[in-house]
Formats: structure tokens, C-alpha cells, sequence
């Protein structure tokens, strides 16, 4: 049985002290779950609602639950060489863990306030290290981590190439 | 032949022409009817105190997972704790009295006003088991948990949602071996937040008495009943205690309770004033010689029910 997607999972960061988390000024009229990815637009910080983003800034500290105006939000920095665990969707569809290509980066999408990989983004911040299945053996055996939308372990590049 | 109604008076204070038939001299004696008022439904909820108006109440929980493949050299991967569901009872306070006047008892042939004047203890009780039996009677609908489902649903998720979703109702059916064993399988199969094997035991099966017949079948049957092979029965189905109900609306619902710790368990009766009772007296009128006044107030809410295997029955 599939998993069901999760916002990313942080693994581990350059920093022994974990992401820095930083208040930041929020785009107007919008709404997120704690855990998504936002990306930066004029200045403001914004929740990731779309396939294909290849700038991705942080992950939202906390909700966001109605849309208000010149709100301010604590978002957790990405690091470059940051590790996380990431579900996997191709163009907005569940994909397997398979999809995703070793070594390949890939953008990110968001989908009902959750993250995913975005293998349909050829280049992007996320550099797939492995399938999720492969370290955790166990846990896949609880639940299957490979089936669409699988699990993969990703490193964050903070420079798309 | 067919009975006549009987008519009622309830003016406010209780004088001598509330319960006439006290005051006259035609009857020889007069009863007061007791009867006996069940008391069940404490035991399904933790019971809790607050001074509050509203008593809101999360869960966290371990997040227990199995550990990855690590090399030293690498970073060791890291895990969080993980929030739960929440929520919040609302206390109503609620109020009730008597009072009676000073010809109520001295104009009384036959001494039994004071044995039915003050039914404030009774009342609290009712209104206590009918708390308890509400959250019961509207839980496959209108009562909701922490989660936002129904107190007993099929579209639970569990604290990682990544594990997706569990149940605690069960497809519709009347109590028997089949029904029960699926009942039994849901508390054994239950999983914690991270889809661990977190099994619970029957305690007790709450059933309308409407349904004794058939639960008793089950539970003190030592062969399969209407089972021509003589099919001796597992001990799982006497190794709980049969607890008829009969506060309960519904003639067909069973709820199974699995063993938990006070605290784990999903329903909670929040206590902001316990029943109690003060004496009422008008300073303007010295012929009410007797007034009582009862106050309570709780509220009670589901958290997440994962104590329970409900079946809606059939």
C-alpha cells in the first residue's frame, strides 16, 4: 500500500544547529500549511501552489490559515547541502520513487498544501540521492515507499544548473 | 376501556393544591414511586475538572520509526515529535430549583411531600447520563472529534498522515460472531500515530438491551451458535463484560471498549461545578419554608475515540 504525500522531511543540515529560522514579510492574500515550501516574490515570502518551481526559498514554520495582508511569517532558511525526504509527483500526478533519477535535480511542485519532487522539472534545486526504500528498508516494509507518490532522499542545491 | 390522561399543575412555588391528594381525607395511603435509575455512562469518559469556560485539549505524540542505514561518516538523519488533534469542551452552566410553601406540609393528611419535593439529585443524574448518552447516540453523525470526522468514522488519519487514514466504525451489522470478531480485529489491528502495532483488548461491549439476546449468545456460548459442526468458540468472545445500556436511542448500535489508561480515552467529561445544591428562601414572603437550587455545569467532547470499535448494527 501507498503512502500518502507528506510535506518534506528535513534529514539533516550543513548547520549542526539545524535551519535557521527567520520572520519574514508574507505575500498578501494567501493561505499555507506549516511544512510547505515558499519561494520569494517581490520581497514577500509565498507558498508554493504549482508545478515546476526551481526557487525555493524555505519551509513555512507555521499556518497561515486565513488570507490577511502585510503579515509577517517565520520560515525555516534552506541550506545548500541540506538533506530532506520528499514525495515524488510528475506534472502534478503521483509518480513511483523510480521516476525520480539519481543524481538528477529537480524542481519542486505543491499540491493541497504539500510539496512534492518535481520530476517533470528538469532542472532544478533537489538532487535525488536515493530512493526513500533503499536507507529505510524497514520502514518500507511497514508501508511501501516506492509506490506512486514514492519516497525519495534529495539534497538541496541552492544553485540551479 | 381506555385510561384518561391525568392533568398537572406546576405554578412555581409547590403549595398544598400542587399535590392535593395530600391534603384530602379520601385516601388511606399514598406512595411515593421510587424506582431505580441506571448509572453507566461514567465509565466510557475520563472525567476531568477545569475553572474555565472552555476546556480545550490536545495530543501529542512519539514519532516512532524504524531507523534508517547510516554510515558514520554521514549526517545522522534526524526525527521530530508529532502534533496530535485537539478539542475544546464548552461549559454550560445549568440550573434547576424548588421551593414550597408552609401549608404545603402542614395541610398534609399523609406525610410524602418531602419524599418527592426534592428531586434536584435525581435530576443532576439524568442530566448527567444524558450527556454521556448523547455523545453515544450522535456519534456515526452530528458529534465530531478532533480530526473534524464523526466520534465513530471510517476517515480517521492518523497523526502522520502518510500512513493515511483508520477506522473505529465498522460496516453496519447486527452483533454476532462475525460482526464481533471484525470488531475485535479493529482494536487488535489499531495502529499508533506512526502505523506501529498499538492492538487494544475488548473490555466491555456497551449494547442497547434491545440487543441483550444476541449479545449474550455470543458471549456465554461455549459452541458456535446455529453452527451445526459444534465449532467450539475462541475465548475472545467471553473475554469482556457485557454492559447493556439503556440510555441509548439507537435499538441496534454496539460500541466495543478496548482496555485503555484513564487518560487515553477519546471521551472526556470536563467538570466545571460538580452538582450542587444551595438552600432557596424569599426574604419578602416567610411562608416559602423550604427551596433548593441546583447548579452544575460541564461540558464533554471527543478528542480522537481510538478506544472504541463501534458498529451502527442492523
Amino acid at each position: 500500500m501507498a503512502r500518502t504525500a507528506i510535506n518534506p522531511v528535513v534529514l539533516s543540515t550543513p548547520s549542526p544547529q539545524g535551519l535557521t529560522k527567520v520572520r519574514m514579510l508574507a505575500e498578501d492574500s494567501k493561505t499555507w500549511k506549516k511544512g510547505e515550501f515558499c519561494f520569494l516574490t517581490s520581497g514577500t515570502v509565498t507558498p508554493l501552489v504549482a508545478t515546476g518551481s526551481t526557487a525555493i526559498y524555505g519551509i513555512f514554520a507555521e499556518d497561515q490559515a486565513t488570507s490577511t495582508s502585510t503579515s509577517t511569517v517565520e520560515v525555516y532558511k534552506l541550506e545548500d547541502g541540506t538533506r530532506l525526504k520528499m514525495f515524488v509527483m510528475t506534472n502534478g500526478v503521483a509518480a513511483t520513487a523510480a521516476t525520480a533519477e539519481i543524481g538528477v535535480k529537480y524542481g519542486a511542485e505543491g499540491l493541497s498544501n504539500v510539496s512534492y519532487l518535481d520530476t517533470g522539472t528538469a532542472t532544478g534545486q533537489f538532487e535525488v540521492d536515493s530512493a526513500g526504500s533503499t536507507n529505510n528498508d524497514l520502514e518500507d516494509a511497514k508501508m511501501d515507499m516506492d509506490a506512486a507518490p514514492g519516497v525519495v532522499e534529495v539534497t538541496f542545491r541552492a544553485l540551479v544548473s | 376501556m381506555s385510561a384518561t390522561p391525568l392533568y398537572q399543575i406546576a405554578t412555581g412555588a409547590v403549595d398544598y393544591r400542587t399535590l392535593a391528594s395530600l391534603a384530602t381525607k379520601t385516601f388511606d395511603e399514598i406512595v411515593a414511586v421510587k424506582g431505580d435509575m441506571p448509572r453507566e455512562g461514567a465509565k466510557d469518559f475520563q472525567q476531568l475538572s477545569t475553572n474555565l469556560e472552555t476546556y480545550k485539549m490536545g495530543e501529542i505524540h512519539k514519532n516512532i520509526q524504524a531507523v534508517p542505514k547510516n554510515e558514520e561518516t554521514a549526517r545522522v538523519p534526524l526525527i521530530s515529535p508529532l502534533e496530535g488533534y485537539n478539542n475544546t469542551a464548552t461549559m454550560y452552566t445549568r440550573r434547576l430549583g424548588f421551593i414550597a410553601t408552609r401549608q404545603a406540609f402542614s395541610r398534609q393528611k399523609i406525610n410524602a411531600l418531602s419524599s418527592v419535593l426534592n428531586s434536584l439529585p435525581d435530576c443532576a443524574m439524568v442530566t448527567e447520563e444524558l450527556a454521556y448518552a448523547d455523545m453515544m447516540n450522535k456519534s456515526f453523525a452530528t458529534n465530531t472529534g478532533g480530526d473534524g470526522s464523526y466520534v465513530f468514522a471510517t476517515d480517521h488519519y492518523y497523526a502522520d498522515p502518510q500512513y493515511g487514514q483508520w477506522a473505529n466504525s465498522l460496516t453496519p451489522g447486527a452483533f454476532n460472531t462475525d460482526t464481533f470478531v471484525l470488531a475485535w480485529l479493529n482494536g487488535m489491528q489499531r495502529k499508533n500515530a506512526t502505523y506501529n502495532p498499538s492492538p487494544m483488548v475488548p473490555e466491555r461491549v456497551a449494547y442497547p438491551v434491545a440487543i441483550q439476546e444476541a449479545v449474550s449468545k455470543v458471549h456465554n456460548s461455549s459452541q458456535y451458535p446455529q453452527n451445526a459442526l459444534n465449532a467450539k468458540m475462541d475465548p475472545l468472545f467471553s473475554a469482556w463484560a457485557m454492559d447493556p445500556r439503556k440510555w441509548l436511542i439507537s435499538q441496534t448500535a454496539w460500541f466495543v471498549h478496548h482496555k485503555v489508561n484513564e487518560s487515553d480515552k477519546g471521551l472526556k467529561m470536563v467538570w466545571e461545578i460538580r452538582p450542587r445544591y444551595d438552600d432557596l428562601r424569599d426574604t419578602m414572603n416567610p411562608a416559602i419554608v423550604m427551596g433548593k437550587a441546583l447548579e452544575l455545569s460541564f461540558g464533554t467532547m471527543c478528542v480522537i475515540a481510538r478506544d472504541w470499535s463501534a458498529n451502527s448494527g442492523a
